[in-house]
């Protein structure tokens, strides 16, 4: 499959951006990668991949520049099968109360169990599309459409690192503290974002995770375990 | 051996050079001088790496002790800056003996001021850069009792430039210019007649961003999460245009009307809050 339904433009003086019009997905997420890579073969710039953009940083947006853009996404683009394996990591997150600050509410509001919330949430497997917000923090694909909530009509002053929260269409998890207008369901106490360490951040873009419910006294047991041990244990594979 | 020690840290004072490329696909932002005009001239003046970080001193400057001899210069908004008891004007280079107590003052033009040294700031990196952000840096600001190095001097009589004009101009210029962002589109006629007539004043803000007012219509127009940059003005729903600085993040979900070019965001970063400007098109 190819996606065709594209535009670029000038993004001010020395950035271009590409927009796609499709929806989301795997497919699309693993074709703007492997433009991503034939791009980077024929232009010397920076990268920004978010959901459906491609943004070059640091490269005028000459006419000449735009025609090699087009010229290689004439290119039939080789892209990797969606099927094909990725690495898993599975999310320790305690959605106990003492956590999830808005979970109780959230169950109200969709008229379910919080119980029935926390399955809707630990089923699936979201793929890790992006990092953008603040370093380390995850975009990803994935959640069910039972979970879509509408942000916060005011945001929370600070929502604690590690929060787990829902936004939108959207779940992630915060890796420092931070105001923000998701709804908190839980926690996870990994540290997820760590400069000093060699991978900087668990989570990179192309990672399938899912959400794990672990109780409290779990919770206590894997507080503030350093990104690196974590990611020596078991929770990290492949398939 | 340190250079400096900061014997007042002053109102916010960080140390910042041109900012860490490379790793908005981690989530992190650019960060850098707010004012790259200025820093690049202090680094100019002094013959050091364009790259070379200083101190960006906001509204008021810190008070700094000299432990070697060193040259240094202050450039970017004008202020009310002592040597000991002689006033220093700014974009131009001295000569402080080890001893002497540089208070950097109160700004009277402009918002931020750079305090160069000869050789640059030197601390530990982050990320292939100095500029302090929390938590890529361990702190976001520099604390009263720091000790500051500074790197190789390539300062001498025959070396860093010369300047033939002030280079203050741009500190009050109030006409800036922006290019038409990704969703320039989504403005209501209404709401593009006001952008393009309307006086603006800086409302609260910090190294992330800053509101304006008066706000536009409100809109009822959603984006996916996509890619900002420094100088992108978002449109958030309920009419306000948010500029985003040199600390934000890198992407953003909010409607991006504008670009600012790269002298309107210098020009931005000496406004203070109530301070006016207009916007042109470019």
């Amino acid at each position: 499959m190819s996606f065709t339904d594209y535009r670029i433009l000038p993004y001010g003086a020395n950035a271009i951006l590409i927009q796609w019009k499709e929806t989301p997905s795997k497919e699309l997420f693993l074709y703007l990668n492997a433009v991503k890579e034939l791009l980077s073969n024929h232009l010397d710039c920076e990268f920004v991949l978010t959901y459906r953009e491609l943004l070059l940083k640091s490269i005028a947006p000459t006419k000449q520049h735009i025609e090699e853009i087009e010229r290689c996404l004439h290119k039939k683009i080789e892209y990797l099968n969606p099927n094909r394996s990725y690495r898993k990591i599975r999310v320790p997150v305690c959605y106990d109360a003492a956590f999830g600050l808005d979970i109780e509410d959230l169950a109200k509001a969709k008229s379910v169990s919080v119980q029935e919330l926390i399955e809707l949430h630990t089923q699936p497997e979201y793929l890790i599309y992006f990092l953008g917000f603040l370093p380390g923090f995850p975009y990803l694909l994935g959640l069910d459409k039972q979970l879509y909530t509408p942000r916060k009509a005011v945001p929370s002053r600070e929502v604690m690192a590690g929060s787990v929260a829902i936004g939108g269409e959207q779940t992630g998890i915060y890796p420092q503290n931070s105001p923000g207008g998701w709804h908190i369901m839980g926690h996870c106490p990994i540290v997820l974002f760590d400069v000093n360490a060699s991978d900087k951040t668990l989570f990179m873009p192309g990672d399938i995770i899912t959400f794990e419910a672990i109780t409290r006294q779990e919770h206590k047991e894997l507080s503030n375990m350093p990104l690196e041990t974590f990611k020596t244990s078991l929770n990290v594979s492949y398939g | 051996m340190a250079s400096i020690k900061i014997q007042d840290k002053g109102f916010y004072t960080t140390i910042q050079d041109l900012g860490r490329e490379k790793y908005a696909s981690l989530g992190v932002p650019v960060s850098g001088a707010m004012d790259q005009k200025a820093l690049r001239l202090s680094n100019l003046l002094l013959n050091n790496p364009e790259n070379a970080a200083a101190l960006e001193c906001t509204l008021v400057g810190p008070v700094v002790v000299f432990l070697k001899k060193i040259a240094f210069v202050l450039t970017g908004a004008q202020s009310m800056s002592f040597l000991d008891q002689q006033a220093i004007t700014t974009n131009q280079v001295y000569i402080a003996q080890k001893g002497q107590v540089l208070q950097v003052g109160k700004v009277t033009t402009g918002c931020r001021v750079y305090l160069g040294l000869d050789g640059g700031i030197d601390t530990v990196a982050y990320l292939e850069s100095k500029s302090l952000f929390y938590p890529i840096s361990p702190m976001a600001i520099i604390k009263t009792g720091l000790f500051l190095k500074t790197a190789q001097s390539n300062f001498g009589e025959i070396k860093g430039a010369r300047l033939q004009s002030k280079i203050t101009h741009y500190l009050e210029n109030s006409n800036l210019t922006a290019f038409k962002g990704p969703e320039f589109h989504l403005l209501s006629s209404k709401s593009l007649e006001k952008l393009l007539s309307t006086r603006f004043s800086i409302g609260s803000g910090n190294r992330m961003g800053t509101v304006l007012s008066p706000i536009l219509e409100k809109h009822i127009h959603k984006m996916l999460t996509g890619p900002v940059l420094p100088g992108t003005v978002q449109l958030t729903p309920s009419g306000a245009l948010f500029i985003l600085s040199r600390d934000c993040q890198p992407t953003g979900g909010y409607p991006r009307i504008l670009q600012f070019t790269e002298a309107s965001i210098n020009s931005l970063a000496q406004k203070k809050m109530g301070d006016i400007f207009q916007i042109a098109l470019k």
